[in-house]
């Protein structure tokens, strides 16, 4: 999700991409730097989800200008396309779509690899630790712009010991358009 | 001839961008303040909207007048041509939204929003970490980027761009 390449790049079609190992780097301190300062593992996973939402409120922009898809009718097609087209778009990996429940309102997003957590160990004291959170909150706020309130959560991470990452992505409400103004102005 | 004035609206009905090139009838004699006639051109493209999507004459499913619209549907709505002008919108799932106004003859510039969107808008503003989504926002790049960009289309005329820096 970081953009990099060289300083006043400008051409805008084409995607700007970074190395992957200075990505993982980064993150990995950025996750350091805030357990150091926060202490208290459950305060890190809400400022990692927060993180997340911040990035993915100004990511779908992003996101539409490029994949120039036009519209998502229901919430299944959504989720195929967050697996199928952004988290290539934006991580190069892609992701199954998998448990639907019968109603149509909660899937699972599988990663068989995430970039965000190569080269990671987590040690027994940190087991709290929902490390790839900001994940999460890219997916929530990502939705949120196109007005799907959605909860997302981390069901299974390999780094627990796990065979994949498993995110768990539950529709709470696709809202309507709202007119913002009051009608009697 | 060209380019008359163009507004971003958001989500919320914030209008987070408006510049006018040519506007040789001031705002006090059309609504009032700004802010007004900003409302009334989100509330006209929010009705038009509504309404092209209860007309549509291919859709399956109709909604009824009235009924809010889903994200999903999509904006059917592109542009007007009144007698002095002509009206073209844009409007992105995410809830942006982009009116342009120019000359009558414009062709259909469904395009040249849509690209506007993709290369100066995302770019110079979704990628500013100084943007807060959901404000106003002043950026002089966008500014350049959207003239040259505009100027290329053949929408703004020289003389145009002396009277906006003017």
């Amino acid at each position: 999700m970081l953009r990099g390449g060289p300083a006043g790049a400008r051409n805008a079609p084409s995607l700007e991409q970074i190395n992957a190992e200075v990505f993982t780097l980064t993150y990995g301190s950025i996750v350091r730097q805030l357990i150091s300062d926060f202490e208290d593992i459950e305060e890190v996973n809400k400022q990692l989800e927060q993180m997340g939402y911040n990035m993915g409120i100004r990511l779908v922009d992003e996101f539409l200008a490029k994949a120039k898809i036009t519209r998502c009718s229901s919430f299944r097609d959504t989720a195929d396309v967050v697996a199928k087209q952004a988290l290539p778009m934006f991580l190069n990996v892609s992701a199954n779509v998998a448990n639907w429940n019968p109603d149509q309102t909660e899937c699972s997003l599988i990663l068989t690899d995430n970039p965000l957590a190569d080269f990671v160990e987590l040690p027994e004291e940190y087991r709290e630790l929902k490390y790839c959170n900001v994940l999460a909150g890219v997916v929530r706020g990502a939705l949120e712009m196109v007005n799907m309130e959605v909860e997302c959560r981390w069901v299974s991470d390999m780094l627990k010991g796990d065979d994949c990452y498993e995110l768990r992505i539950k529709l709470n409400e696709h809202r309507d358009e709202k007119f913002p103004f009051k009608d009697d102005d | 001839m060209g380019c008359f004035n163009i507004y971003i609206f958001n989500r919320q009905g914030t209008c987070i961008y408006y510049h006018e090139w040519f506007r040789p009838k001031s705002v006090k004699q059309g609504a009032g303040t700004l802010q007004d006639d900003q409302k009334q051109m989100f509330g006209l493209f929010w009705t038009l909207s509504n309404f092209c999507a209860t007309m549509d004459p291919k859709d399956q499913e109709k909604p009824q007048l009235g009924t809010p619209r889903k994200i999903g549907q999509g904006c059917k709505f592109r542009s007007f041509t009144a007698n002095n002008y002509k009206c073209n919108f844009l409007e992105v799932p995410s809830g942006i939204k982009l009116v342009l106004n120019t000359h009558r003859e414009a062709p259909d510039l469904t395009d040249v929003l849509q690209a506007l969107y993709d290369d100066i808008f995302v770019e110079y503003v979704v990628k500013n970490p100084l943007y807060v989504p959901g404000q106003s926002f002043q950026s002089e790049q966008f500014v350049n980027a959207l003239n040259a960009f505009l100027r290329q289309n053949g929408l703004l005329q020289q003389q145009q761009i002396m009277q906006a820096s003017a």
